[in-house]
C-alpha cells in the first residue's frame, strides 16, 4: 500500500503542520477573527446600550437578567428556541424587527441557536404578561394546551397549595422580558393591534361552533377551562385571573375584537394570527358559553326607576372616571393596561358585578367598592345592564 | 526495550482496543435511550407532560445528554479503539507511550460521565456539542491530549516517511481537533460575544463534525476496504485530492450554520461557495470507493462488515449531497431550524458515521477475542436498523422538517406547524425504540460465540 515515490504531502510532518494546525489557523483567523474585527468596526449600538451592559447593574454584578439567562442556558432553552429574527421566510412579520448585531453584542455565549421548535425569542420583551411566563414556565400547558414544552416546576415552590415562583424563575422571566427590548415599541404595534373594524358577524352555523370548539381547546382551556369558567390549569398564577367566559353575554363582534386585540397588562394574548374564518368560529363558541345570561342580564334593567337611582350610584362613585359616561371607556382611559371594559358591549350576571363590586378585580385599575351593598349594588346592576347597546346586538 | 521489538498489536494494543470499544458500545445505548426518550416526549402534549415534574429528565438537558454521549462517548471511543488498532499496523510500531494509553482509557470516560452528570445536574454551558460544563471539559482536554500524544506520536516516532492515507486521516483528525476543541470552551464559550461568538461557534460545530468525526471515518473505510476486498485502493491520486480538498475547504464553511444571522453578510456569501465546493470532495472520496469496490459488490452479501460499510457509504452520499444544497441562500430560507437539518445531522452521525464503526467493530471483534458472532443476529441488527432508520426516522423526519419550514412561510401560529410535524415525531420514537433494540441485538452478539466472521485471515497492514 506504500507509495513509491516520496511525496511531502504524506508525510506526517507535513500533515500536521499544513493540514493540522495551518488549516486550523486559516479557518480561525479568516472565518472567526476576520468577523469579529469587521464587527468590531462596523457595529453602531444605541448610546444607552453601547454605555450599559443590561446583564450587570452598577457594581458589575449579574443582575436578574444576567442570572436569568444563565438558567436559560442551563436548562438548554436555546435548543428550542432560537434568537434571532431573519430578513427572510416572513420572520419580521411573525416576530419583529430583523436582529442586528449589536443587540447581542454582550450576549457571552451567544444564544443565538442552530434549531426552532418553539417560537423565536429574539423579539419577547413586552410580548406576553409576567403571569403568562410563570404559568406556562411551571406548566406550558396551562397557557397554551396543546404545546410540547417540557414543565420547569422546580422553579417554583409549593406554598400552601399554590405554587410560587422562585428566585430562579423570577431572573429568568426578567430575562424574557428583556430580550429585544430596544425594539419593543416596534413588537408592540405587531401583538397588539389598538383597533379592530369588522363588518359584522357572519350567519352563524353548527360548523362554526364545531369549529369553534376545538379552537377553544386548542388554544383557550389552558387559562379559562374546559367548561370556561376561568379556572384553567394557569388559575392559580394569573392577576387578573382568566375570565370566567360563562357569567357574561358577549357578542360575537366583542369576543372578535378581544381576541383580535388581546388585553395588553392582562395574560390575554392577542389571537390575530388566527385566520378571520377561526375567529369567528372561536367568537360563536365563546358568545354560546354566556347566551343564557343576557335575558336575566336585560330583565335586571327592566325598572326605569332602578337605572335612574343606579346612574347615581355610577356618577357619586366616579365609576365615570375609568368606565365612561354611558359606559363608553373615555379615550384617555384606554390607556390603562388591562383597558376597562365598555358596557356598551357586554352584559354580566349580578352575581358577578356584586362579585367585583365586593372584591374588585387584582392586577386591574379596578378596587373593591364594598360600601356599595343593598338596594345601592341592585340599583347599580340594573344601570349597567341598561348601558347594553341593544340595539346594535340583536339576540342571535 | 524487548517489548518494542514485539509485532505490532500484541496484547496491550488489543486490550485497548478492546475496552474502548466496550466503552462505545456502552455509551451508544445510553445515548440511544436518552435520543428514544426525548424522541418520545417530542410527539405531543400528553407525551411532553409524562414524567414532567422529574428535573433530571428535563427534555432539554437529556437533549444535551444525547448528543454529547454519542459524540463524545460512542463515536469518539470508537474512532479511539480504531486508531489504537490501525496505527501499529500502518507504521510497524507499537504504540508510543502506552502507559498514559492505559491510564487515558478509563479517563476518558470518566471525562464523558462527567461532563454527563454536569449538564444533567442544570450545568450545561450555552455552546453546541460544548455543553459539559468546564470543569469537565478539563479532563477531557487533558484525556484528549493524551490521546493525541499517544496517536500521533506513535505516527511521528515511528520513521514512517509515507503514510498510508488512513494516517493522513488521522493525524489531521486529532491535531485539529485538540485546537477546535480548546477554542470552543474558551474563546466560544467566555469571550466571543454575539454575532462574533455565532461566527466561532459555526466553525466549531462544523468542524467537530468536519474534522473529527468525518476524518476518523472515512480513515476507517479507507483501511477496511482493501483489508476486506484484499485489494488496494484504485486511486492513491483521488486520495490525495479528496484529503487536501477536504482539510482546506471544510473548515471554511461553518459560517454556514448561521446564514441570515446577524453575523458579517460577507462571511455568509463566502460560506455559500466553500461549502459548495464539499460536494466535490466527497464525490471524489466516494468514487474512489466505489472504484474499488468495482466486481465485488455481491462480497457485501456475505460479508456483514462490508455492507454497513457501503451503506454506510450511500448514507454518506446523500447527506454530503444534502450539506452543499443546504447552503444555497434560496434553499436555506425554508429549511433552516427545521427538523429537515436533524434528519441530516442524524443521516451522517447514525447513518455514515456509527455505521463505520458497526462496520470496524464486527471486523475487530473476531480478532480480539478469537471468537466469531452469529449471523443471524448481525443480519437483524443491520435490516432493523436500516429499515426504522431509513423510513422511519429519516424520510419522517426530512418531511416534518418541510412541513415545518412551509407553515412559517405562512402567517398562521406556531402551533399549528407543531402540531403537524408531531405524527412524524411519533413515528421517529418507534424507529428510536427498534433501532435500540437493533442496537441491544447488536451488543448481545458480542458476547455471545458464533462462527461468523472467523473465516477471514488477518491481514496485517
Amino acid at each position: 500500500m506504500s507509495a513509491t515515490k516520496e511525496i511531502a504531502a504524506e508525510k506526517p510532518m507535513f500533515v500536521l503542520l499544513v493540514a493540522g494546525f495551518g488549516f486550523f489557523l486559516l479557518s480561525f483567523i479568516g472565518m472567526g477573527l476576520g468577523p469579529w474585527i469587521s464587527l468590531s468596526a462596523t457595529m453602531e449600538p444605541p448610546k444607552e446600550l453601547a454605555d450599559a451592559n443590561p446583564y450587570r447593574d452598577d457594581n458589575g454584578d449579574k443582575n436578574a437578567a444576567g442570572r436569568g439567562r444563565e438558567v436559560y442556558i442551563n436548562e438548554g432553552c436555546w435548543h428550542c428556541h432560537s434568537q434571532f429574527v431573519r430578513p427572510v421566510a416572513n420572520e419580521e412579520f411573525r416576530y419583529g424587527p430583523v436582529s442586528q448585531a449589536w443587540e447581542s453584542m454582550y450576549d457571552v455565549p451567544n444564544t443565538f441557536g442552530t434549531r426552532r421548535i418553539g417560537p423565536d425569542l429574539a423579539r419577547e420583551a413586552g410580548r406576553r404578561s409576567d403571569d403568562w411566563h410563570y404559568a406556562h414556565l411551571w406548566n406550558p400547558r396551562s397557557t397554551v394546551p396543546r404545546s410540547i414544552m417540557p414543565k420547569y416546576t422546580w422553579l417554583f415552590e409549593q406554598q400552601g397549595d399554590a405554587w410560587v415562583p422562585t428566585e430562579k424563575a423570577k431572573d429568568l422571566v426578567a430575562y424574557l422580558q428583556g430580550l429585544g427590548i430596544t425594539k419593543k415599541e416596534d413588537v408592540r404595534k405587531l401583538v397588539w393591534p389598538t383597533r379592530v373594524v369588522t363588518a359584522g358577524a357572519p350567519v352563524a352555523t353548527e360548523a362554526h361552533g364545531k369549529r369553534g370548539a376545538e379552537l377553544f381547546a386548542k388554544h383557550c382551556i389552558g387559562c379559562h377551562g374546559e367548561k370556561g369558567d376561568g379556572l384553567g390549569m394557569a388559575k392559580d398564577f394569573l392577576k387578573p385571573g382568566a375570565a370566567d367566559l360563562t357569567t357574561r353575554y358577549l357578542p360575537r363582534e366583542e369576543v372578535f375584537r378581544v381576541l383580535f386585540m388581546g388585553s395588553e397588562g392582562s395574560s390575554m394574548p392577542s389571537f390575530s394570527e388566527l385566520t378571520e374564518k377561526d375567529l369567528w368560529a372561536l367568537s360563536q363558541y365563546v358568545h354560546d358559553l354566556g347566551k343564557q345570561v343576557r335575558k336575566p342580564a336585560l330583565a335586571t334593567a327592566g325598572n326605569a326607576a332602578a337605572i335612574e337611582r343606579g346612574r347615581e350610584v355610577y356618577r357619586k362613585n366616579a365609576c365615570a372616571s375609568c368606565h365612561g359616561e354611558s359606559g363608553m371607556v373615555p379615550p384617555a382611559m384606554e390607556g390603562l393596561k388591562p383597558a376597562p371594559k365598555h358596557f356598551r358591549d357586554r352584559l354580566y350576571t349580578a352575581d358577578y358585578i356584586k362579585k367585583v363590586m365586593a372584591e374588585g378585580r387584582p392586577g386591574t385599575a379596578m378596587v373593591p367598592f364594598a360600601k356599595i351593598q343593598g338596594q345601592e349594588l341592585d340599583d347599580l346592576v340594573a344601570y349597567i345592564s341598561s348601558l347594553f347597546n341593544q340595539a346594535n346586538y340583536k339576540e342571535e | 526495550m524487548s517489548d518494542e521489538a514485539k509485532p505490532p498489536g500484541t496484547t496491550d494494543e488489543l486490550g485497548l482496543v478492546k475496552f474502548h470499544i466496550i466503552a462505545a458500545v456502552c455509551w451508544l445505548i445510553a445515548g440511544m435511550l436518552a435520543g428514544t426518550f426525548m424522541g418520545y416526549r417530542l410527539s405531543g402534549a400528553s407525551a411532553a407532560e409524562w414524567l414532567g415534574d422529574i428535573e433530571l429528565l428535563s427534555f432539554g438537558r437529556i437533549r444535551i445528554l444525547h448528543t454529547h454521549m454519542v459524540i463524545f462517548g460512542w463515536l469518539s471511543n470508537g474512532f479511539f479503539a480504531f486508531s489504537y488498532y490501525a496505527i501499529p499496523r500502518l507504521t510497524g510500531r507499537r504504540l508510543f507511550a502506552r502507559g498514559i494509553a492505559k491510564l487515558n482509557a478509563p479517563f476518558v470516560q470518566l471525562a464523558v460521565l462527567l461532563g454527563g452528570i454536569g449538564i444533567l445536574t442544570g450545568n450545561a454551558e450555552g455552546v453546541e456539542y460544548a455543553e459539559s460544563p468546564w470543569w469537565a471539559d478539563v479532563v477531557f482536554a487533558l484525556s484528549f491530549v493524551g490521546m493525541v500524544l499517544v496517536n500521533v506520536g506513535t505516527i511521528l516516532t515511528s520513521g514512517v516517511r509515507n503514510m498510508y492515507v488512513t494516517l493522513w486521516y488521522l493525524v489531521l483528525g486529532f491535531v485539529f481537533t485538540t485546537l477546535n476543541f480548546v477554542m470552543a470552551n474558551t474563546i466560544v464559550a467566555h469571550v466571543a460575544p454575539g454575532a462574533a461568538g455565532a461566527a466561532l461557534e459555526g466553525l466549531w460545530i462544523h468542524n467537530a463534525v468536519g474534522l473529527w468525526v468525518t476524518p476518523m471515518g472515512v480513515a476507517i473505510v479507507y483501511y477496511l476496504l482493501p483489508v476486506i476486498l484484499k485489494r488496494p485502493i484504485a486511486s492513491h491520486k483521488l486520495s490525495l485530492i479528496g484529503f487536501w480538498t477536504l482539510a482546506f475547504f471544510y473548515p471554511l464553511g461553518g459560517s454556514h450554520h448561521f446564514f441570515y444571522s446577524p453575523t458579517p453578510w460577507w462571511l455568509q456569501i463566502l460560506a455559500v461557495p466553500l461549502t459548495f465546493a464539499l460536494i466535490f470532495v466527497v464525490y471524489t472520496v466516494v468514487y474512489n470507493f466505489f472504484a474499488t469496490m468495482k466486481g465485488q459488490w455481491k462480497t457485501m452479501a456475505r460479508s456483514i462488515p462490508l455492507r454497513f460499510l457501503i451503506f454506510g457509504t450511500f448514507n454518506y452520499i446523500i447527506t454530503c449531497t444534502q450539506g452543499p444544497f443546504h447552503a444555497l441562500l434560496n434553499v436555506q430560507q425554508v429549511v433552516h431550524f427545521t427538523d429537515w437539518i436533524v434528519a441530516h445531522a442524524h443521516l451522517a452521525l447514525f447513518g455514515v458515521f456509527s455505521w463505520w464503526i458497526f462496520a470496524f467493530i464486527y471486523w475487530i471483534w473476531p480478532r480480539i477475542t478469537g471468537h466469531g458472532y452469529s449471523r443471524a443476529l448481525a443480519e437483524w441488527h443491520f435490516w432493523i436498523t436500516l429499515i426504522a432508520f431509513w423510513v422511519l426516522y429519516y424520510v419522517a423526519d426530512t418531511i416534518a422538517g418541510l412541513m415545518q419550514g412551509m407553515f412559517w412561510l405562512t402567517t398562521l401560529p406556531l402551533m399549528d406547524s407543531i402540531e403537524a410535524a408531531e405524527p412524524f415525531w411519533a413515528t421517529r420514537a418507534i424507529s428510536g425504540v427498534l433501532i435500540t433494540i437493533g442496537t441491544t441485538l447488536f451488543i448481545i452478539n458480542l458476547f455471545r460465540k458464533g462462527n461468523e466472521g472467523l473465516e477471514v485471515a488477518d491481514v496485517s497492514n
